[in-house]
């Protein structure tokens, strides 16, 4: 029979795991918030820079790309089985880029154990998923709050690379 | 007191007419002074905020800048806010640095970049005799501003930009705010301020390298 101490123990680390792993698993938009973040997009030499606005609604993360120009660069709806294109520009619009895109979002917006967990270290984690064309690896960095500060995402394959980070706001004029 | 309360609400009425926007009364005298304005122009440089607002989202995303222009086809953007931002077009070639980083790219390699790169110049500096037949204008004025509708005729624009609107001040025919619709609901709103004409020499400012 197993004595009260060990049961106290084995309960206490089972609560703590749970909770770590809920916590891990935050996306990184509060429900009923719009976040925005920097995207920055890094892909065969060029550097392109925007804006990523996410919003939970009620069947999911509405989430929109565009450029600090202003054109829309893409805006989608998750729900929990399908990606809904609203818009969306021409280059992205292949079946493949979508896909590995709105597993990239998944993982972003609704649960990051999407992605399997491969190695943690106080401040970061590094998770993996996909094999082939569709491998992407996750480095997340947490602020010391244990918020989420930047997901960089890289897709090794087809030398893409995507850092979501806070959008500190500054001014040249400040 | 029942004339003069007459008078103020035939008063207000007119006010609220003039107000209006309404067709372009006297079409000649506004494109000769387009013309005009187009030919005598060598730069421009102002202050700009650019406002996006998106339907589905309950916030508009502010953004601020300074615009310049220098004749034929060099414009510049550069964002202070919300971050450090720089765009330039140079001819056919634009660069973008952002968080530190350089991109250069060739706008006539693409027909559809290469047609809006022009667009966007011609919007920005209210230089309409450069829009070619692939899109429709419509003019109308109000006593202030002269009001311009353009819609493209090509379905590949209208993907990205289904109409347009710039307003021009009549005081000096420059563009006092442009309007970008990518559909019916959202919209990019530039609007440009403190603006200083023919006085920009340097440039180094729209340098592509």
């Amino acid at each position: 029979m197993m004595s009260r101490g060990l049961l106290k123990i084995l309960t206490i680390s089972i609560i703590w795991l749970a909770a770590a792993h809920s916590g891990l698993a935050q996306p990184i938009i509060a429900p009923g918030k719009t976040a925005r973040h920097n995207l920055q997009v890094d892909a065969r030499g060029n550097h392109l820079s925007g804006m990523m606005i996410a919003r939970q609604t009620a069947n999911g993360p509405r989430v929109l790309a565009t450029s600090y120009f202003g054109p829309t660069i893409f805006d989608f709806s998750l729900t929990p089985d399908s990606l809904k294109v609203n818009s969306c520009v021409e280059p992205m619009r292949r079946p493949k880029a979508l896909q590995l895109l709105e597993r990239d979002l998944r993982v972003l917006l609704v649960d990051r154990n999407g992605a399997k967990l491969k190695k943690q270290t106080p401040g970061k984690e590094l998770r993996k998923s996909g094999t082939g064309f569709a491998k992407s690896v996750y480095t997340i960095i947490y602020n010391a709050e244990g918020n989420v500060e930047q997901v960089l995402i890289k897709h090794p394959w087809i030398r893409l690379r995507m850092t979501v980070e806070e959008l500190k706001e500054g001014s040249k004029d400040s | 007191m029942k004339h003069l309360l007459t008078i103020i609400a035939v008063a207000l009425m007119a006010q609220t007419a003039m107000a209006q926007p309404r067709k372009v009364a006297d079409m000649q005298k506004f494109e000769e002074q387009l013309k005009t304005t187009a030919d005598k122009l060598t730069s421009i440089e102002s202050e700009f905020t650019q406002v996006k607002h998106l339907d589905m989202f309950d916030e508009d995303v502010v953004s601020k800048g300074r615009f310049y222009y220098l004749k034929d086809n060099k414009i510049s953007l550069d964002y202070s806010q919300p971050l450090n931002y720089l765009i330039v077009i140079n001819g056919s070639r634009l660069k973008i640095v952002a968080d530190g980083k350089k991109s250069i790219m060739q706008l006539n390699s693409n027909k559809m970049m290469n047609e809006m790169q022009d667009m966007i110049t011609a919007c920005m500096v209210g230089d309409l005799n450069r829009m070619n037949n692939s899109y429709e204008l419509n003019y109308q004025e109000d006593d202030k501003q002269y009001i311009v509708g353009i819609t493209p005729r090509s379905k590949t624009v209208k993907e990205y930009v289904s109409a347009i609107e710039i307003r021009l001040s009549k005081a000096d025919m420059s563009v006092d705010q442009l309007r970008m619709y990518e559909n019916d609901a959202d919209y990019t709103d530039y609007r440009f301020t403190n603006k200083r004409f023919n006085q920009l020499k340097d440039e180094s400012r729209f340098s592509v390298q």
